[in-house]
């Protein structure tokens, strides 16, 4: 008994779910939608940002490190050129 | 296939299954937007061989699903912020039921099944709402669920067994 009156009910609640009406959809909603669309288009996308970042990163890495490297070159360069002098004492 | 075509067929599919997942004019426009949006930057990857309709109806779905997950996850932060801040007062977005399609008279009732359907899973949500509100045959809902006609029966009768509990739950209060 008491399941036959929760069936009832849910026909009801089926009914009422029936009787909901289409509508239409608001005519500003295409402008809406092309704007978002043309502003996508003009931005730069995240993934060439990501690249350019990227190749900018390597370029000033590898500066740095032909950099160090040359200074490192210079640095052993001069102390060849300068004597070391001798101070320890000895006896002919 | 011409995205301005695609738009004059589709806008009323995508609006009102939009509101059925939402209840909300404002909300239903956001996800139509965001809907066509994708529908345009995915066009070319789409499949010609398989139905532009169950394409879109995924997309819609997807769409409603996550923007609800949002929601309610923006509700959960502002409650947890306005816990370790009582003088602070957030405005959470609080779901205003706002459909179109129903007719004055059946509001708060309409309003009242809405409110057990969104606590329904998912797919259960899914399958009432498409079968029962959309009126879908059984085997285009299978194909826009991705699955077999017996499985959205299934979950058709386990919702609507779970719809049951809730109103009853809801009619004790």
């Amino acid at each position: 008994m008491k399941k036959k009156s929760s069936n009832i009910e849910m026909e009801t609640v089926f009914k009422i779910l029936n009787e909901i009406q289409s509508v239409e959809a608001p005519v500003h909603l295409e402008d809406k939608i092309l704007n978002r669309i043309n502003l996508q288009e003009k931005t730069i996308p995240l993934s060439w940002i990501k690249v350019a970042a990227a190749i900018l990163l390597f370029t000033i890495s590898a500066e740095a490190y032909t950099i160090s490297n040359k200074l490192i070159k210079e640095n052993n360069n001069l102390t060849e050129l300068v004597s070391t002098p001798n101070n320890t004492l000895y006896y002919e | 296939m011409i995205f301005e075509d695609i738009y004059k067929e589709h806008k009323n599919l995508v609006y009102n299954l939009s509101l059925q997942y939402t209840q909300n004019i404002e909300e239903a426009e956001e996800i139509a937007q965001d809907v066509f949006v994708t529908v345009h930057q995915k066009l070319h990857t789409f499949n010609n061989e398989s139905n532009i309709k169950t394409w879109i109806y995924r997309i819609t779905i997807n769409k409603s699903l996550d923007h609800l997950k949002a929601k309610k996850r923006k509700k959960r932060f502002g409650f947890l912020f306005s816990l370790s801040n009582e003088e602070t007062t957030i405005k959470t977005t609080i779901s205003n039921f706002n459909h179109p399609g129903i007719i004055l008279e059946q509001q708060e009732a309409t309003a009242a099944i809405f409110n057990c359907i969104n606590q329904l899973p998912e797919n259960q949500k899914n399958a009432i709402i498409l079968l029962k509100i959309e009126h879908l045959p059984i085997v285009e809902v299978a194909e826009i669920l991705n699955t077999s006609t017996k499985a959205v029966e299934s979950l058709f009768q386990r919702g609507k067994k779970n719809l049951e509990n809730l109103l009853l739950i809801n009619e004790e209060k």
